[in-house]
């Protein structure tokens, strides 16, 4: 395990008319901040903000390093662990999206993708193999008595399910109270809404379907404080004999959830809660309409 | 699964999570956005104006926005009436009121009233992003109402770079003035003759029934449409063009406006009421180039338009604000204005005794061949929540006070002397 080498890349920043749109990469994803000030100074200054926070989030909980806590976590299998304030919240709020989801939500499911390879033409794995990764799978085998954690072993957690709609919610608590009148945090499609645009009116939000995204918007919402997520993956399932398995994995059986969604967008107060009720539902399967109409909230369902 | 208790527990759940910071609309959105301003205008020894104004604006929701306006206009002075100076004191006799003019004076008509004005716009955004205004007006003052309504519809091309705008408008007024409005170029002491007699015959069970009133009123009305074009031309540049066509019919006269009939030494034998084609059709092309100055960031904002009537009426205004950032929230806006105007057909200073009276005649100064000048200051300071402005601006508006052919003593007088007027306006917006 590394010392954490802390996360720099290119910031870029332009005027868009109304507001400035900053850009930079961050947990995989393009991340965009579109702020409603007036000077080029302020936007430089809120996007650094925005940015440092997204890679701070990036390299304290990103699977594909070796020098933060989800690595120690994982690496201490079968031992006691105390974590930080932070990943006890996190952990918390796994907890009790894993209740609330009967199971279905899972952050220790990730190993199942070392069998799963979502590819057009790959074939599904053995059933053998994937009986033999569930017993290595199931939060509830977990011992978690905040902020002391012990992972049985052989097994390992991922927060990715969690940690771009946190990011997005933590940099758009902390652009609050600075001098943008509005912005909007846009990291891959899960965004946060908040104030006004500089005309003093609405961030105007467009939902495309994404197995047709050149055509219009299916609809065009005008946004003053929301958060807005989308679970699901269009482009990737795979395909045998004629059966399409969706990208989405169902920790309690490890094989994709039946007739699940092509993707899921959920209109919710903010990015996190908008982001798990998507991925709630596509855990639904062909019972996500119903899951979603039962929380009354605005939501998009596409399927194939 | 407890399927509709999910959302409930996931949003403490959330809260808990973000460390407060989840709230639904931490920077407002749902409440009401208000903005209140009160104008003062006043022109020197003419009219004076205290307008106070609250708009209210509010996201019904994603789709839907409502803005409601009220304005009162209390308005009092003295204004024009179109009749020329003479070396006597002049006597007006209408049918609602007598008043008298010192010697040598510029004739003026002293009122006191008060318009109540209320609209609403209604913006929904479609499914496409296409927008629809449909607006409504209703305004009142003791001698006129006006009813209007219209819609405009606005769409984005592909890009997002041009907006494209369809709009229809109407409106329906109605004009009661005192006594009744006056017959187009009768003879005012007739009319007042005319009504004395009448308040003789029914002196008892009328009273003031020779007032006239709201059945006694004439209607206009008009209709307007409207093609815009919204193009953003690069970074920080847009410019916008609108042509607006509009038809009016209907009593188009003031009721309240006359003519002198001069004879050969220039001194007044008469006034007639004037009169005005009972149709009006206009054009006007307006266009705005607003440019973010880059570097500087200051943001100019350049306005044109071009008018013309089937009256005759030409007109071209040039408008220039450019504004300039003073730190983080404070702003200052200089601007100017020019604006130049051809007089209408039959746009006269007065009437001449014994030739032949035209079809159409008026003296209003408004349809006289004029240019006016406007110099002004906004200061603006940014609110966490809206905005305060102070707006301090100072007109001079002026014409031909001494049209060749006049007759007589009419050439010692200033036929249109300069109009000068203030505004001073303080804006606060804000939310809550």
């Amino acid at each position: 395990m590394g010392d954490p080498h802390p996360i720099v890349r290119p910031l870029e920043l332009r005027f868009d008319h109304h507001h400035w749109r900053g850009h930079f990469a961050a947990m995989g994803c393009p991340c965009e901040v579109l702020l409603a000030v007036e000077s080029e100074e302020a936007a430089r200054r809120l996007l650094g903000i925005a940015a440092a926070e997204a890679w701070r989030i990036e390299q304290k909980y990103s699977r594909y390093r070796d020098d933060n806590i989800v690595r120690r976590i994982n690496r201490a299998a079968g031992e006691w662990l105390t974590v930080d304030e932070e990943t006890a919240r996190l952990l918390d709020y796994a907890d009790l999206c894993h209740r609330l989801s009967e199971g279905r939500f899972d952050i220790t499911s990730g190993i199942l993708r070392r069998v799963w390879r979502f590819r057009k033409d790959a074939a599904p794995p053995a059933p053998e193999a994937v009986e033999a990764l569930l017993e290595r799978v199931g939060w509830e085998q977990v011992e978690w008595r905040s902020p002391r954690l012990r992972l049985p072993e052989g097994m390992e957690i991922d927060l990715g399910g969690i940690g771009k709609e946190y990011a997005v919610d933590r940099v758009a608590g902390l652009l609050a109270g600075r001098e943008a009148m509005g912005y909007v945090v846009n990291f891959g499609g899960d965004l946060a809404v908040r104030g006004l645009r500089s005309n003093r009116e609405p961030w105007v939000v467009g939902i495309r379907n994404p197995r047709t995204p050149s055509a219009g918007p299916v609809a065009t919402l005008r946004l003053t404080g929301a958060g807005l997520a989308t679970s699901g993956d269009a482009e990737r399932y795979l395909e045998f004999q004629g059966r399409r398995y969706a990208h989405i994995l169902d920790p309690r059986t490890g094989w994709p959830v039946e007739e699940a969604p092509a993707s899921v967008t959920v209109l919710a107060d903010n990015c996190t809660e908008a982001g798990m009720l998507a991925t709630f539902a596509m855990l639904h399967g062909a019972e996500a309409e119903r899951f979603l109409e039962a929380q009354g909230l605005r939501h998009w369902v596409f399927r194939a | 699964m407890q399927l509709n208790h999910v959302r409930r527990a996931l949003a403490s759940a959330t809260c808990a999570l973000l460390g407060g910071h989840a709230s639904a609309a931490p920077d407002g959105g749902d409440g009401w956005s208000v903005e209140s301003a009160v104008l003062y205008y006043g022109e020197k020894d003419r009219v004076q104006v205290l307008e106070p104004t609250l708009f209210a604006s509010r996201e019904l929701d994603d789709e839907n926005r409502l803005v409601v306006r009220g304005v009162v206009d209390v308005m009092s002075g003295a204004t024009p009436n179109g009749a020329v100076p003479t070396d006597t004191p002049q006597t007006f006799t209408t049918a609602s009121s007598r008043y008298t003019v010192d010697a040598d004076a510029p004739p003026r008509m002293d009122f006191e009233d008060l318009r109540l004005a209320f609209g609403f716009d209604w913006e929904r955004t479609g499914e496409g992003g296409d927008r629809r205004l449909l607006t409504g007006d209703v305004s009142v003052e003791t001698d006129y109402l006006s009813m209007g309504g219209g819609g405009t519809w606005s769409w984005d091309t592909r890009d997002r770079l041009t907006t494209l705008s369809l709009g229809v408008g109407g409106n329906f007024d109605w004009v009661f003035p005192g006594g009744g409005p006056p017959a187009p170029l009768d003879p005012l002491d007739g009319a007042a003759a005319l009504h004395l007699i009448q308040e003789e015959d029914d002196d008892d069970d009328e009273g003031e029934g020779g007032e006239g009133g709201f059945e006694e009123g004439e209607a206009r009305y008009g209709v307007n449409t409207l093609l815009g074009v919204t193009q953003v031309l690069s970074r920080g540049a847009l410019l916008q063009l609108n042509w607006t066509h509009a038809e009016q019919g209907g009593y188009l006269d003031d009721p309240y406006k006359l003519l002198s009939v001069v004879g050969a030494d220039g001194r007044p034998v008469g006034y007639r009421w004037e009169s005005r084609p009972d149709r009006r059709s206009s054009d006007a092309l307006f266009g705005r180039l607003v440019w973010q100055l880059p570097l500087l960031h200051h943001v100019v904002h350049l306005g044109y338009r071009y008018y013309r009537d089937d009256w005759g009426v030409e007109a071209n205004t040039t408008d220039l604000k450019y504004r300039i950032d003073l730190g983080r929230r404070l702003y200052l806006q200089p601007h100017l204005r020019y604006h130049r105007q051809g007089a209408a057909d039959f746009y006269r200073y007065y009437l001449v005794a014994g030739e032949p009276l035209p079809d159409h005649a008026s003296a209003d100064y408004r349809l006289a061949e004029m240019e006016s000048r406007l110099a002004g200051l906004k200061v603006a300071r940014e609110t966490k929540s809206g905005e305060m402005a102070l707006r301090l601006e100072y007109m001079v508006q002026s014409g031909e006070s001494h049209p060749d052919g006049a007759p007589g003593i009419l050439t010692g007088y200033d036929l249109y002397p300069d109009l000068e007027a203030v505004m001073v306006q303080f804006t606060w917006s804000f939310r809550f």
